[in-house]
């Protein structure tokens, strides 16, 4: 009887081993000193952009490029604890100025690299609307925004509703995503009526958008920088330049980012 | 020889026995609650009294003031429960094997097949206790016992889950066993029937203490004071005053009556509580009541057929019969030639060296 | 085309939770289930603690002290043992998660072992031998039992893990973190394929368990 249950723990205990790649189990150092990882965390605003802009860096640099996205202030209370991300790139500046008076950023290697736009989207199955008063009809029932309280384009979001007087109004309609990715998913799965968006994930086939007035919020500006223990600064540096470089400005300009240096 | 005297306290329970047993089978015996199992469980170690010692053979085992406390399994003593103490998940090999320590697998192999045969279980050496009968499980819980050679062996009511003739059966085949045992046995019941049957000494308790120990008929027949007489059985119990004169045999005066008692008394004039037992209550043929000492006439109230005697309950005629019922057992045989029957009335008598005295209790329950 | 990462680190974190969780758990379920002890009610209530918080609660706390600046993470740090944002953290937050279920179900079945039994073989070996001979075999049903829902709730921990590993792909993401990162990238194929694995993990396992020899007793 008791033989019965030494093999089925010993069979139990192997087959754990056998499945074993080092990957899970290594440190930061890469396995078996293959290529070298960074690890990027990038604003949840970044995920379409990105996901084009990684792979050609990986290709060019031979390195693995790991993308880790979340909202701004969730990424940044990571890093804080520890978080093991080499580069962060954020949806607002405020954050980065936290962290470099935290002393977790290389100072010198914090730049500008976009600025953000919101935009109001609705599913293609409806007529697209035109200003943000369209949320105070009837028939809009929900509305999904990034959390106000930890995501720029959420309190980009929040600026703009006030500045256009229907604040009181459409708040009670308010769904929060955690981050711009969430509230676009909520939005792309029909569950809210509208949100307001970043325009660099709204580029999506199931919705449509309208540009908000810039002149309703602050602007977006985006900042990045490399984190003080990364054990490749110099490849993150790279990967920063290369974001706000000729390669990677086309692509971010694509998704609807503005550029430094550009309006 | 085992001889301890400790005390151990359990959410307000104080349990203080204080005995010593010879070699041979011993029984304690009470009531439940008496605190029986907790004694056992104190002398093998697996509770530790506050103050007190214990030894066995002329080894300390326990010593409070020593701060001396060895193990369980160090003490030489085997702990033998109902069938139901048996590993369920080891063979009866595996049961029986369990203690021996030390031994080369040829040894042990040996060993437990000598007790096998012992226990005249040849053969089932790899089945498992769910596969035996109640009688052979406790034939394994001693032999697993006794397989260790201890120099004491304890059995905490090891037959109660036994129906009556697989009881006795065993009861027998115990005693059997015991008799190739060198060591001392203590035999927790609360039947004193088989505490009478298996053991030569009796220590009774109750309330967590000793009230007497002394050889089987020694308890029996003279116990020491009223309470130990009811756990014991001499259910009638009497109370008089020693009556004096210095030329007549020693005699208790109870009611209008004057008892010839075959023991020495206190002065006259000491209230004495005394007792019979039931089966010594002898019942009387009116002619004959001339030749019989202490004879009562009075009346039968109920009888209570218990398949193999009569237990008969009497009323003394006259002032005595405020003293109450006077309980006698009387065989079937006896009954029918006697033509007893409830209202009928009758003469007792009560033998004169069958009248027991006893030590007169205080009220607040210490013995005097 | 499903990803295997997050199913074999789920199925390592589990793992070796499981272990971890049965070893401390059996410990603490044998001193509830039978010393008696100062503080035992303390006790209890601590180990029942990440059953009744909230994930997020523990995740915190669990942050703040083993975080970069918390007072056990630094001095960890400090050795070259990290532990938050890692593997380890996930295996930790798993362990928490499933203590509480093991103790629970091991302290039962230890309650249910005839006291007698064992205080019957407390006279022939000592107490350490009585408890893997007897004891434990006799448990180990309800040993079982416990190991079992430890290792669900290890594949299934979720917001422990959130907060105490993060879900870095490739790293610490393990099965449910990918079904929630999948879902908020509408890849809903994705969430289906890999919430279906769960399940099959899950079924097969109790399949298995539920082939092993009966008890006789």
């Amino acid at each position: 009887m008791a033989r019965g249950r030494i093999q089925f723990f010993v069979l139990l205990l192997s087959s754990w081993l056998l499945l074993a790649p080092a990957e899970a189990w290594g440190s930061q150092a890469a396995p078996g000193g293959a290529r070298p990882e960074l690890i990027v965390a990038a604003a949840a605003d970044l995920v379409f952009a990105f996901r084009e802009i990684a792979p050609v860096f990986e290709r060019e640099n031979q390195v693995k490029v790991t993308l880790t996205f979340g909202s701004t202030g969730q990424l940044a209370q990571q890093i804080q604890h520890g978080s093991p991300a080499d580069v962060f790139f954020a949806a607002n500046v405020t954050s980065m100025d936290d962290l470099r008076a935290m002393g977790a950023i290389l100072a010198d290697s914090m730049e500008t690299y976009a600025q953000g736009q919101i935009v109001l989207a609705t599913q293609i199955s409806r007529p697209p609307f035109s200003t943000l008063r369209d949320l105070t009809r009837d028939d809009v029932k929900r509305v999904a925004i990034a959390n106000p309280a930890h995501a720029p384009y959420g309190m980009a979001a929040r600026e703009a509703l006030v500045s256009a007087g229907v604040w009181a109004q459409v708040q009670p309609k308010l769904v929060y995503g955690e981050n711009i990715r969430q509230a676009l998913q909520f939005l792309q799965t029909g569950n809210v009526d509208a949100a307001i968006l970043a325009q660099s994930v709204a580029q999506v086939p199931e919705i449509h958008f309208t540009r908000i007035d810039p002149g309703l919020y602050k602007p977006i500006i985006q900042a990045a920088a490399v984190m003080a223990r990364s054990p490749h600064p110099d490849l993150a540096r790279a990967f920063i330049r290369f974001v706000n470089g000729p390669q990677g400005r086309p692509i971010m300009k694509r998704f609807g980012f503005l550029l430094p240096g550009e309006s | 020889m085992l001889d301890f005297d400790f005390e151990y306290r359990l959410n307000g329970f104080t349990l203080t026995p204080a005995l010593t047993m010879e070699r041979g089978v011993s029984a304690l015996y009470g009531p439940s609650g008496a605190g029986k199992s907790l004694t056992l469980l104190c002398l093998v170690g697996l509770r530790r009294p506050e103050r007190g010692w214990i030894r066995l053979n002329r080894r300390t085992l326990f010593d409070a003031g020593a701060g001396i406390h060895i193990a369980p399994h160090l003490r030489r003593m085997a702990l033998v429960f109902q069938e139901y103490a048996l590993f369920p998940h080891l063979t009866v090999t595996g049961n029986l094997a369990y203690g021996l320590r030390g031994l080369t697998t040829a040894d042990a192999r040996d060993h437990v097949n000598a007790m096998l045969r012992l226990l005249r279980l040849e053969g089932f050496g790899n089945r498992y206790p769910s596969e035996l009968s109640g009688g052979q499980r406790q034939r394994v819980a001693l032999g697993r016992g006794l397989i260790v050679q201890p120099e004491l062996l304890l059995l905490d009511e090891p037959f109660s889950a036994l129906d009556q003739m697989e009881r006795e059966r065993l009861r027998a085949e115990v005693l059997d066993l015991l008799q190739g045992f060198g060591g001392t046995t203590v035999l927790v019941t609360h039947s004193l029937q088989e505490a009478y049957l298996m053991a030569r000494q009796i220590a009774v308790i109750d309330g967590g203490r000793i009230l007497q120990s002394g050889p089987r008929d020694e308890v029996l027949q003279h116990p020491r004071d009223r309470r130990v007489a009811e756990h014991v059985g001499a259910s009638n119990i009497f109370q008089g005053t020693v009556a004096g004169e210095a030329s007549a045999p020693p005699g208790i005066a109870w009611y209008e009556e004057r008892f010839n008692v075959a023991a020495t008394l206190p002065p006259p004039g000491t209230d004495v509580e005394f007792c019979i037992r039931p089966e010594h209550v002898r019942l009387v043929w009116p002619e004959r009541v001339a030749e019989r000492p202490n004879a009562l006439r009075g009346r039968l109230i109920t009888e209570v057929k218990r398949g193999i005697d009569y237990q008969l309950r009497f009323r003394a005629e006259g002032a005595a019969s405020g003293a109450g019922e006077i309980e006698i057992h009387c065989s079937e045989h006896l009954h029918s030639l006697m033509m007893l029957q409830p209202g009928k009335e009758l003469w007792i008598a009560l033998p004169p060296d069958k009248l027991h005295v006893l030590t007169l209790v205080p009220d607040d329950g210490t013995v005097g | 085309m499903v990803e295997l990462f997050p199913i074999l680190l789920s199925l390592r974190v589990a793992t070796l939770s499981t272990f971890l969780a049965g070893l401390l758990g059996v410990g603490v379920a044998w001193l509830l289930a039978r010393k008696r002890f100062p503080g035992r009610t303390l006790l209890e209530s601590v180990v029942v603690l990440p059953l009744i918080l909230p994930p997020t609660v523990v995740g915190f706390y669990l942050l703040l002290l083993l975080g970069r600046s918390g007072p056990l993470g630094a001095r960890l740090e400090a050795v070259g043992l990290e532990i938050v944002f890692t593997w380890r953290a996930a295996v930790i937050a798993a362990t928490l998660a499933s203590f509480p279920l093991v103790v629970k179900a091991v302290q039962a079945a230890f309650e249910a072992v005839d006291p007698r039994i064992e205080a019957a073989a407390r006279t022939l070996r000592p107490a350490a031998s009585v408890f893997f001979t007897v004891t434990l075999p006799l448990a180990w049903r309800g040993i079982l039992a416990g190991m079992i829902l430890a290792f669900a709730r290890g594949m299934g921990e979720f917001g422990i893990t959130l907060m105490l590993a993060g879900s870095i792909p490739g790293r610490t993401q393990t099965l449910p973190l990918a079904i929630y990162d999948a879902v908020q990238a509408n890849d809903l194929a994705q969430a289906n394929a890999l919430a279906l694995i769960t399940i099959g993990i899950v079924t097969a396992l109790l399949f298995v368990l539920s082939r092993l020899p009966r008890a006789r007793f």
